[in-house]
């Protein structure tokens, strides 16, 4: 089955609006998911490029600066509370995987 | 075409092909020859030194501006693509690094972003399709009462109906099984495929090939011979005058041009000013010609009638496509006597409804049938008779005659005689 859009966000996704707590341009974006994830992530300048203005369409982000073809974004108050949503996401899929497996071998 | 430094080269591709086109091109680099330009399916290439690289062919955004594409290749550029081409959607990069991660690292955003172009390209080429069907259908049903209209047969028209309606057909299953196919591997956590292979390749060529020389076989030679499919020929001359261009540059590029520039904005504009002769030359040269020919001998003279010597005569068969376009008429006049008159082959239904659109006749008013046997037809109608002027329609089995005299009336010799002319007439 087709998952909403953004409903749950790839890895990928949720290092991008990670990225964008703070202004930044995509470049700087590539750079610091790269860093944040010592290279773990890898996110294709394709894949930002759609998934900047995908975000941007949906309301999550939001350009800040243009000067030429640079652009600045950084994350809106909506974008700030998807990824808060997919942390707490990911903190129940640790929670119950910790659960499920305490004290014995399944 | 190939010269020394220089290489044209055709290859067939569509937006969900791009992995081929770019091993095309990363075969290309291997062995010495450089991307330099793209006109249609036609790659222009220059000689260099063969090198290992790594090609993406990318996808834009239809709608995006200038500054937006150069933000897109800042990024490419900035993780190591040299951006080598610019061809509106499409977007060509080269990595020196043959192991570099690719552009696009979330297959369901580039399939999302292929499936969206491909879609809009697949709805416009099957509505295209569609609506020359229902051209062409609609010349097949005006024509199917008639058995002496312009259409070179039925079957040529339903084998094009039916060639259209299995490339539409063929484009929707094999771009949905793609799709679906895609979806489920990326569901899966694999790679879409975005290559093509040599059968299917085979199939769209065949198709089209075959497809075009149905139309060309049918409607566009008999376009030559009837005024309302005169697009449809200029389609044609479109079509030949672009594929003559095509050879022509090809030629220039392979045997002339030494710099190994392109100049592909100069050819261009040269394209355009040849196939805009192509369609002008054969619109004004082969057109008017055929729309309606002076076929020789009247028909029907003042002469024939008895009425002293012929005066001035003129006689043309018009083809066009419907019963009142596809006839023959003829006018002989001398002195204050004139003959004129339309002899069509067509049912009397159909014929009596486009007269009545053309406003030979009014639909509302009765007219007189006359009980007059000399003419020999089934049914004679006195449509007016004004002081010198008669006119006259004469329904005969499959032959339908209009007939104005003027200056003179017809005598029972003479209205027999004509009776019998159309008999005869085997037009």
């Amino acid at each position: 089955m087709a998952r909403e859009k953004f409903k749950t966000l790839t890895e990928q996704m949720y290092y991008v609006l990670m990225a964008l707590q703070e202004e930044r341009c995509g470049v700087d974006v590539m750079a610091v998911v790269k860093e944040m994830t010592d290279q773990r992530i890898k996110l294709g300048p394709g894949t930002l490029y759609a998934l900047l203005g995908d975000f941007q369409r949906e309301g999550l982000i939001k350009e800040t600066e243009a000067v030429g073809s640079k652009r600045s974004y950084q994350l809106t108050d909506e974008g700030k509370e998807r990824l808060k949503q997919e942390h707490e996401r990911h903190m129940l899929l640790i929670r119950d995987y910790q659960q499920y497996f305490k004290g014995g071998q399944r | 075409m190939r010269g020394k430094n220089v290489w044209t080269k055709r290859f067939y591709f569509s937006y969900k092909e791009l992995d081929t086109l770019a091993e095309f091109l990363e075969d290309k680099a291997a062995n010495g020859w450089e991307m330099t330009s793209l006109l249609g399916n036609t790659f222009g290439f220059r000689k260099t030194e063969p090198r290992q690289a790594k090609f993406s062919v990318e996808i834009v955004e239809a709608d995006i501006d200038e500054t937006q594409k150069q933000q897109f290749i800042e990024y490419c550029e900035a993780d190591g693509w040299k951006h080598i081409f610019d061809a509106g959607k499409l977007q060509f990069f080269e990595n020196e690094n043959p192991d570099a991660d690719p552009i696009h690292t979330d297959e369901e955003v580039k399939l999302d972003l292929v499936y969206r172009h491909c879609r809009g390209l697949s709805i416009g080429l099957n509505l295209s399709m569609v609506a020359i069907a229902l051209l062409i259908s609609g010349f097949l049903i005006w024509n199917l009462d008639y058995r002496d209209m312009y259409t070179s047969g039925i079957v040529v028209n339903i084998f094009v109906l039916i060639t259209l309606a299995m490339m539409a057909l063929y484009q929707c299953i094999e771009f949905c099984l793609w799709y679906r196919r895609s979806k489920q591997a990326v569901t899966m956590g694999k790679a879409p495929r975005y290559k093509q292979t040599k059968v299917a390749r085979f199939l769209d060529i065949a198709i089209y090939i075959w497809a075009t020389a149905a139309i060309w076989l049918d409607d566009v030679v008999d376009a030559f011979y009837s005024q309302s499919t005169v697009l449809i020929a200029l389609v044609f001359f479109f079509i030949i005058g672009t594929a003559g261009f095509i050879f022509l540059y090809n030629l220039y590029q392979a045997k002339f041009n030494k710099d190994g520039k392109t100049h592909t904005g100069l050819f261009l504009l040269l394209g355009v000013a040849f196939v805009a002769l192509m369609v002008w030359a054969s619109y004004t040269f082969f057109m008017p010609a055929s729309l309606s020919e002076d076929e020789g001998d009247v028909f029907l003279t003042v002469q024939e009638l008895g009425e002293t010597s012929t005066g001035t005569s003129e006689h043309w068969v018009v083809h066009e496509g419907s019963p009142l376009d596809r006839h023959e008429s003829g006018s002989d006049r001398w002195g204050s006597k004139k003959v004129y008159y339309e002899l069509y082959t067509a049912r009397f239904d159909r014929f009596y409804d486009a007269i009545v659109e053309e406003g030979y006749l009014a639909r509302d008013k009765v007219y007189e049938e006359v009980a007059d046997k000399a003419f020999g037809a089934d049914k004679v109608f006195l449509l007016g008779k004004a002081e010198s002027l008669t006119m006259w329609l004469l329904l005969y089995d499959e032959k339908i005659l209009y007939l104005e005299t003027r200056g003179f009336d017809l005598t029972e010799k003479q209205k027999e005689m004509i009776g019998e002319k159309v008999k005869v007439e085997e037009r």
